[in-house]
């Protein structure tokens, strides 16, 4: 009886150790219509090394399947956008918002590459995240139907990497940039706007699970680093905080 | 069958002609009262927007004529229409000041037959 205690509780003790970490936060999984015509790009996820955050500049209360409906409506004709551009929606009541609730989405999956930093936006790599992303196939394009084939724009004339192929891009749903004429629900003048402590809790804890489904993700960023934008306004100021707040979940990000 | 199909069609353009209109005519509205003065309706912005910015959406009651006239002079206003291709009752705006694009584009929405501004998005590709 006594042994068969003690291998109960050595049993016990291994499939504690072996069972998966929880899940540092839920993720809510809402359903997009996708446009079947547009390319997009499936990429080696390991190509992925940095975060990138963003603010939507919609009012806060839109809902991740809005900004899909949206940016369907994105790009030309012959070129439109398959689905919402980001990959992780954080939804960020401001303080004192009758509507107080924070909550995470998923967008485009992981290993599609995203549409957010600018077609244009070629940053700095690492070394190693340069080899990975020079070795074949590691990002391919096309249409669903149609010819896929091997990215032609990894890098540019001087070799920095295209930005939405080596980053995953999280969006706090919310306006964080000074209202004037252009932007009527921003914040007034003098009254800055940021996101809320449980709205940088939750992009903490994202990040962190993220690299630890990802070891190699290791950096954040923030869109307006890439190229002159306005975004992601306020939320710029919060970076360090998400980063400081990673610590606490284990991870450690630059 | 040709003549329905040309109808058809120049009654679909007419409508979009007659919505890019309208939107016009809000943006127009709304470069008004974001200047300060007193509006006739106060429907420029759809309920959500105005629970989230009531300071915004709430009627302007001075009415500085001479100044708004002046400052309309000095700033010339474009405001690029694009219509949703998969929702009648959705558009967006670019606001070009003096040439100028801004970064951000007006999310319009049609609602009870009115066009109203949802607020705005910024995006890139």
């Amino acid at each position: 009886m006594k042994y068969a205690l003690w291998g109960v509780l050595g049993l016990l003790l291994t499939t504690i150790e072996a069972s998966p970490k929880e899940p540092l936060i839920e993720v809510l999984g809402p359903y997009y219509p996708r446009n079947a015509d547009a390319s997009y790009c499936r990429r080696k996820t390991d190509i992925v090394d940095t975060i990138v955050f963003h603010h939507s500049q919609t009012t806060s209360t839109t809902s991740p399947e809005e900004i899909n409906e949206m940016h369907l409506e994105r790009g030309d004709a012959s070129d439109p956008w398959l689905m919402i551009g980001y990959h992780f929606t954080i939804n960020s009541p401001y303080v004192d918002s009758p509507h107080y609730k924070t909550y995470v989405s998923r967008g485009r999956p992981f290993h599609i590459a995203g549409s957010h930093a600018g077609s244009d936006a070629y940053a700095k790599v690492t070394p190693e995240t340069k080899e990975l992303l020079k070795a074949k196939d590691s990002v391919r394009c096309g249409t669903e139907t149609g010819v896929v084939s091997e990215a032609d724009d990894k890098f540019n004339p001087d070799g920095d990497a295209k930005a939405n192929y080596t980053t995953v891009a999280i969006v706090f749903i919310g306006n964080y940039f000074v209202r004037n004429q252009s932007n009527p629900g921003g914040y007034p003048l003098g009254n800055e706007r940021f996101p809320t402590g449980r709205a940088i809790d939750a992009a903490a804890r994202l990040a962190c699970q993220l690299q630890r489904d990802n070891p190699r993700i290791q950096y954040i960023k923030w869109h307006s680093f890439y190229r002159a934008t306005s975004c992601p306004a306020k939320v710029r100021e919060r970076i360090k905080a998400i980063i400081t707040q990673t610590e606490k979940y284990g991870c450690k990000f630059q | 069958m040709q003549i329905s199909v040309v109808l058809l069609l120049l009654i679909f353009s007419l409508s979009a002609f007659s919505s890019e209109d309208e939107i016009r005519d809000l943006m127009e509205r709304y470069e008004t009262h974001m200047s300060g003065v007193k509006t006739k309706g106060y429907d420029i912005f759809t309920a959500d927007f105005a629970k989230e910015s009531p300071d915004v959406a709430a009627p302007r009651i001075i009415e500085p004529d001479e100044e708004f006239k002046k400052k309309k002079e000095k700033l010339k206003i474009e405001h690029k229409i694009r219509m949703s291709k998969r929702n009648k009752d959705l558009a967006f705006v670019r606001r070009i000041e003096d040439g100028e694009q801004v970064d951000s584009e007006f999310v319009i929405k049609k609602i009870k037959g009115q066009w109203q501004i949802q607020g705005t998005i910024n995006d890139e590709d």
